[in-house]
């Protein structure tokens, strides 16, 4: 009894952990397979015995097809201007008019897939990438534009500034196309505004109302809804 | 891992074939471990437990249960070898047993949610020393489990391995929870 017991101990510690593992993975919703997983998980996952050695199963994931990527663009009508952002399989993108509509968005790359939308549901954009370009739908408010993005190098890109102007906190966005041309946002008490000028060379140059801005370019990994 | 493997050269003289062999598994598991955890691709996606405001707190407080599990290991293994005196009422062994038990079931969901969510990182000494002795406790553990289902392991062995694996957690738990709290307050 006294040999057997420490091995138990271990065994419950591998049972589990793998039961975890096998949770997680049908959880994820990068790597999930439909919901109907997550019950047979547990009967499943008893038999494994080396629960922390199990080799990474690389293909279960759908790996993004691009891995660090941005790209700039607009609709056909040049509505709206979208830059959209990925690296390791997360997605991030601003969506804007220049004038009074914008969205920030999050999402995931599955494949050649990206699908992202923002903080309320309500503005979504979906396409697939690779590595040239991102084409797809973006939908703002109810109504819906085919958008064509291309890989954009920097200077060319998304930037987000932030800056608390007495007292009240502004939010800029800017989509900065390949060709030089930049299309942005200010926002602030819920009041959106066109974007002070940005020169993606000094970041750190631009004011509102003489308060300078923290102006950062934002990749694939960052976030840019709050939480 | 460096110093497991000095203190497995320098007792091997005594003869103790078990705990060789518990060693070398344990130093494979810990290895084991760090490397699925650098080549696992971070999913920055786990549950989250039901109660908590976050997964972070939630971990940080099970962690915290952990290792106060973890010191009553220690008293009772204190106990258990006679250092307070002849006190030692029966039923210290079966605590000691089943505060150790609880104490690593507990870890597991922390460790899975690192290892799936987050997996090794270096990129500040904190979250390196983190992931090291992360790999290192539950390659500890392995060992220290092995060697208590063999006989005639050398007698020092089992408080030596006890030692490392309650440093490991303590360092972990220092490195995340106490982290943590000290700079996201006490959190639930």
């Amino acid at each position: 009894m006294k040999r057997t017991g420490p091995l138990l101990t271990l065994l419950a510690v591998a049972v589990l952990g793998a039961a975890l593992f096998v949770a997680n993975r049908a959880g994820d919703p990068a790597t999930a397979p439909p919901a109907p997983a997550a019950q047979a998980t547990n009967a499943e996952a008893a038999p494994p015995q080396p629960p922390a050695e199990v080799p990474p199963e690389v293909p279960a994931e759908p790996a993004p097809a691009v891995e660090k990527l941005a790209y700039a663009g607009q609709t056909p009508g040049k509505e709206l201007t979208i830059a959209i952002a990925v690296e390791a399989g997360k997605a991030v993108a601003y969506v804007c008019d220049g004038k009074k509509i914008e969205a920030w968005l999050e999402g995931e790359v599955k494949g050649s897939s990206v699908e992202l939308k923002n903080s309320a549901g309500t503005s979504t954009v979906s396409g697939t990438v690779d590595e040239k370009k991102s084409t797809g739908t973006i939908t703002v408010a109810d109504k819906s534009w085919s958008y064509d993005a291309k890989a954009a190098t920097p200077p060319s890109g998304l930037y987000e500034g932030r800056a608390d102007v007495q007292g009240v906190a502004n939010r800029v966005g800017w989509i900065v196309l390949e060709d030089g041309s930049q299309v942005g946002i200010r926002s602030a008490n819920g009041v959106a505004q066109p974007a002070p000028p940005l020169n993606p060379a000094d970041l750190g140059a631009v004011r509102i109302d003489g308060v300078p801005v923290t102006v950062t370019a934002i990749d694939g990994g960052d976030k840019v809804i709050k939480r | 891992m460096t110093e497991t493997v000095r203190i497995q050269r320098r007792r091997e003289p005594s003869g103790a074939g078990g705990l060789l062999l518990a060693l070398v598994i344990g130093v494979a598991v810990s290895v084991g471990i760090g490397v699925y955890g650098q080549l696992h691709q971070a999913a920055f996606f786990a549950f989250n437990v039901a109660g908590f405001s976050s997964g972070t707190s939630a971990k940080a407080w099970l962690a915290t249960i952990a290792f106060l599990l973890a010191v009553v290991q220690v008293i009772s293994a204190m106990i258990m070898y006679g250092r307070f005196g002849s006190w030692s009422p029966p039923w210290v062994s079966g605590l000691h047993r089943w505060s150790g038990r609880i104490a690593v079931l507990v870890t597991v969901p922390v460790a899975v949610h690192c290892l799936y969510a987050l997996g090794f990182q270096h990129g500040e000494p904190r979250v390196l020393v983190h992931s090291l002795a992360g790999c290192f406790f539950y390659g500890m553990f392995v060992a220290k489990m092995l060697l208590l289902s063999r006989k005639n392991v050398p007698g020092w062995s089992l408080p030596v391995l006890g030692g490392l694996v309650f440093t490991g957690l303590t360092v972990l738990w220092l490195t995340s929870s106490v982290w943590f709290f000290s700079t996201s307050g006490l959190t639930f």
